[in-house]
């Protein structure tokens, strides 16, 4: 290959290596005066101007959060025909599936049959006569039995959809932890049907 | 070729000497390199797997992940990398600077010095001893030797620049000095602890700030130790091998003092979205970015140098080998800075993708870097013709393949989990709450990555095989040609600047024009003590910037008035977690984004790690963040069943079983020294607090133990009041609660105040 005009060796070398005066590639010195000015325009929007905190951009995303939830499901309150109510909707029910997954399959593992915790599957149950009484376990927890409360870690429609989805593992009985506690009455049948076509298309919104 | 002098011959010369070079000294380091780098990597390839299966610790607690890791992480940096450095140093200083080595004595010492640290290092690890910082886990003493080792190869190597013959510095020695010095500074004071005994001691700095000086430390260990020395090595021995000159003097200038001075800025773009101040994680990324052109500057000098010279690269498997990891540095050092930008970074932390990239640097760059000069190197130093060209072809082959079939599916791990972390489905919850789902999806990219690290490990194995087979057909005895050349002249006149390009402007553009041609850089070149000054000065000014503002600015850690130092019993405790290398795999910071929130509690405040002496905030998580574990799970029947067996609590763990916790005794009359030393380190303990230290931790041991058998009466008469795993159990329970405790009734006291804004 011919080499190019501009390749002017200096006379020292080092070893036997030798260097070229060659100029430092255009396109490099711009990229790097680029960076070096971006730093500027950054700092000046994100840290002297306008530009979102971390602290702001994460207060937005709960904002939008809350109003997703609040849309979807309203303002819920712990009673036995809100809970029950909420058995059967679908969408709710996946949700709080992972939900459950998440916080609690440690100890009552994935399915509900127990394991360091309770067996929620089936009709011995320690803390609970009503179903009412799932959303109070929920909110304080039975701490000096390492059952944490969620009181502060969930919102209170969570705790509501939470507490029909443990309810409504019982529909399932599944072998796992051996019974314990009393047996309890089955739970109360919804008196009126959900509306669950108005909240599959705002849960879909 | 259409050479043309631009400067005459310079100087008037002294008498004419002779000497011989020292490669005894590189065949030792260049054996040590190839034979670590085997252990180092087959380390690597055991974690690999231990990931994918993890019975394969065979449950035994030194061959476990959280304790291997640390010492695959610090065989292949340390002992691979730093013998193939000194190598190369060593080698081609003496060429460069025409001189043997200062001292013979300080280069034995050096060589063997070096190689007890290594294994010193080796013992330790596995056994849990460790700092618990992650490439700085080596505890005291060792870190004193390794402090000595490099104080004698510094004086070794400046001895040789001062007897030197050869005037100017060429561009791989001002690398080697960067390299050097700033080792050194970085070594130093990532590392000032306190000890608490013969093995055991913690940092003078804790939470955000020791946060900060690690990653500084890290971050510039990868800038320093990986980079710097390995473009000085680019420099010697790829013009070298491909017999072409350097593409461009000027780049070598601007690109080394703009990486040697921009690199030291970057370290918190390890940190984004946590507990360190926002402007600091601001530098970090913004220097970052502004790193990618010097770090490119290096890839084009060895790129261009090539020039004219790429049909012999179809010829050699040793440009192979430095195309190949050059090509590699640029792509890792635009990854890089990519990588540091906030946004990314949201996505790329704590995933594989950060394991990806270390890999492609580490695999790409610096060992086929290494090897290349190896393979080079070889005939040389055993002063016969290689033993297998086809075998150095094969490993080339076998080694790219090998990288490729590691980072892919690494890359592609580190996305998936990314992206599932941050999954929402319609109605707003997490669609992958529990973490262990987002684990098991990435056993497949496991596999495959612990295949190619095989293959490379085969590669890698062939070069010893090459050496040793060269070694064995070497002359009975080294010849060791004289060298001649003549002294330094004590007095030297530098040309003279050129004239400015420019005529009709101001006199400043004329002054700035004559500066851009860099023909001054020349005259330094000459002086190595006003060189290595000035670099120290770029590497230590740039530190101060950040470092200072760290320490001294208090709204960087507001206070949080219910934060209190540990008991006796965690403390303890904390120290298992570290010694077990716990924060390999687990992560203490929650960061400050809805997901993370939703999955593991409210997000980390500086506040919150006043006493924590290592910060353990992790970087990696193969688990999930265990900050708030202490809110989120309480039972301590759950932790002694999972540590005895996770898959017991947690289906599809791949947690290694911790039985040794639940069999080995505490021992709880090594606790007030710890305490004691705690209270050194100014964390309000009072004098009472150490010596009822011991009463304490056994109180609180019965307690919890007292606690597990309420919750489950089957553990009545298992004695793990006084098992380690009581401890670590107090330790968790505690972990990230005091946030959310009501504040203290009376008002604390000044001494305390002052601590917990320190």
């Amino acid at each position: 290959m011919a080499e190019p005009e501009r390749d002017r060796l200096f006379e020292h070398e080092y070893d036997g290596i030798k260097e070229y005066d060659n100029p430092m590639p255009r396109w490099w010195v711009y990229l790097f005066a680029g960076s070096i000015l971006f730093c500027f325009p950054y700092i000046i929007y994100y840290h002297l101007g306008r530009g979102p905190s971390i602290q702001e951009t994460l207060d937005a995303e709960i904002a939008a959060y809350a109003e997703q939830l609040m849309a979807t499901y309203g303002e819920l309150k712990p009673d036995t025909a809100t809970i029950v109510q909420y058995m059967d909707n679908e969408i709710a029910m996946k949700g709080m599936e992972s939900l459950f997954k998440g916080k609690c399959a440690q100890c009552h593992v994935a399915d509900g049959s127990g394991n360091v915790g309770p067996n929620l599957t089936d009709d011995y149950w320690l803390n609970v006569e009503q179903i009412i009484d799932i959303a109070e376990v929920l909110n304080n927890g039975r701490v000096a039995k390492g059952m944490p409360a969620w009181k502060d870690k969930l919102t209170e429609t969570q705790i509501v959809l939470l507490s029909s989805y443990v309810a409504r593992l019982r529909r399932e009985p599944l072998p796992g932890k051996e019974p314990q506690g009393d047996r309890i009455q089955p739970w109360p049948q919804s008196a009126e049907p959900p509306p669950a076509d108005d909240l599959a298309a705002g849960a879909a919104s | 070729m259409s050479a043309e002098a631009v400067a005459p011959r310079e100087g008037v010369t002294g008498p004419l000497e002779q000497f011989r070079y020292d490669d005894k000294i590189v065949r030792a380091f260049t054996l040590a390199t190839v034979v670590w780098g085997i252990v180092g990597m087959l380390v690597g390839v055991i974690v690999a797997l231990q990931l994918a299966k993890p019975e394969l610790n065979l449950g035994i607690s030194w061959l476990t992940f959280g304790r291997l890791r640390p010492l695959h992480t610090n065989a292949v940096i340390f002992a691979f990398a730093g013998n193939a450095v000194f190598a190369a140093v060593y080698y081609s200083s003496q060429r460069l600077l025409k001189a043997r080595m200062f001292s013979d004595l300080l280069s034995r010492f050096h060589f063997w010095g070096w190689q007890a640290i290594i294994v010193s290092a080796a013992i330790t690890l596995p056994l849990g001893i460790s700092q618990g910082k992650e490439y700085a886990e080596l505890e005291w003493p060792i870190d004193i030797a390794v402090a000595v080792v490099w104080v004698a190869f510094a004086i070794n190597f400046f001895g040789t620049v001062a007897r030197r013959r050869e005037r100017h510095l060429y561009v791989a020695l001002w690398f080697y000095i960067a390299t050097i010095i700033t080792i050194a500074v970085l070594h130093i004071f990532n590392n000032l602890v306190l000890p608490v005994s013969a093995l055991k001691s913690y940092p003078i700095y804790a939470g955000v700030q020791d946060a900060f000086m690690q990653w500084w430390y890290g971050h510039n260990a990868v800038g320093f130790l990986l980079t710097t020395p390995f473009l000085g090595l680019m420099y010697y021995f790829l013009p070298k091998a491909a017999n072409r000159p350097v593409f461009s003097y000027k780049l070598s200038i601007l690109h080394f003092w703009s990486l040697v001075f921009i690199y030291i800025w970057a370290g918190p773009h390890h940190l984004h979205y946590t507990a360190l101040p926002a402007w600091a994680s601001t530098l970090g990324m913004l220097f970052s970015v502004m790193l990618w052109m010097p770090s490119w500057g290096g890839m084009l000098n060895g790129l261009l140098t090539l020039r004219g010279a790429w049909h012999k690269v179809a010829e050699d498997p040793i440009l192979k080998f430095f195309v190949v990891a050059v090509t590699f540095y640029g792509m890792s050092t635009f990854e890089g800075p990519m990588l540091s930008v906030k946004s990314v970074n949201a996505l790329s932390h704590y995933t594989d993708w950060t394991i990806a990239h270390v890999h492609a640097g580490a695999l790409g760059w610096v060992r086929f870097m290494t090897y290349g000069m190896v393979y080079w190197l070889m005939p040389r130093l055993f002063q016969t013709e290689l033993w297998s060209r086809k075998l150095m072809t094969t490993h080339f082959w076998i080694g790219t393949v090998g990288i490729l079939l590691y980072i892919i599916p690494i890359y592609a791990a580190g996305l998936t989990q990314g992206l599932m972390w941050r999954a929402f489905d319609a109605s707003g919850i997490l669609r992958y709450t529990d973490f262990v789902t987002t684990v098991n999806t990435l056993m497949p990219f496991y596999w495959m990555r612990a295949i190619g690290g095989t293959l490379y490990l085969v590669g890698a194995a062939a070069c010893l095989v090459n050496l040793a087979m060269t070694w064995v057909r070497r002359p009975a005895s080294y010849e060791q040609p004289l060298q001649q050349a003549p002294a330094l002249a004590r007095t030297y006149a530098d040309q003279p600047l050129p004239p400015p390009r420019v005529a009709n402007v101001a006199n400043v553009g004329k002054v700035l024009d004559v500066f851009a041609q860099m023909r001054w850089h020349r005259h330094w070149e000459r002086l190595p003590i006003r060189f290595s000054v000035w670099v120290t000065i770029a590497v230590v000014s740039a530190s101060l910037f950040e470092i200072i503002p760290t320490f001294v600015i208090k709204s960087n850690v507001p206070t949080i008035a219910t934060v209190q130092p540990y008991t006796p019993l965690e403390l303890a405790g904390r120290d298992i977690y570290v010694a077990e290398g716990c924060y390999n795999c687990h992560s203490q910071m929650v960061r400050p984004m809805r997901h993370e929130i939703e999955r593991y509690g409210d997000y980390s405040k500086a506040g919150e790690f006043v006493y924590d002496r290592p910060f353990q905030w992790g970087s990696r998580r193969i688990g999930p963040d265990l900050h708030r574990i202490g809110q989120t799970n309480t039972s301590v029947s759950w932790h002694v069943r999972h540590f005895n067996r996770p898959t017991d609590t947690s289906k599809g763990s791949i947690m290694p079983r911790y039985q040794w916790l639940l069999e080995e005794r505490l021992d709880f009359s090594a606790i007030p020294p710890k305490v004691a030393t705690m209270r050194k380190l100014g964390v309000p303990y009072t004098e009472a607090d150490v010596e009822q230290a011991e009463q304490n931790a056994r109180d609180q041991a019965e307690q919890i133990y007292r606690k597990l058998i309420a919750e489950d009466g089957t553990y009545e008469g298992s004695h793990l009041q006084d098992k380690k795993v009581t401890a670590l159990i107090a330790y968790l329970l505690r972990l990230g609660t005091d946030i959310t405790k009501p504040p203290p009734e009376e008002p604390i006291s000044p001494t305390m105040e002052a601590v917990a804004t320190h």
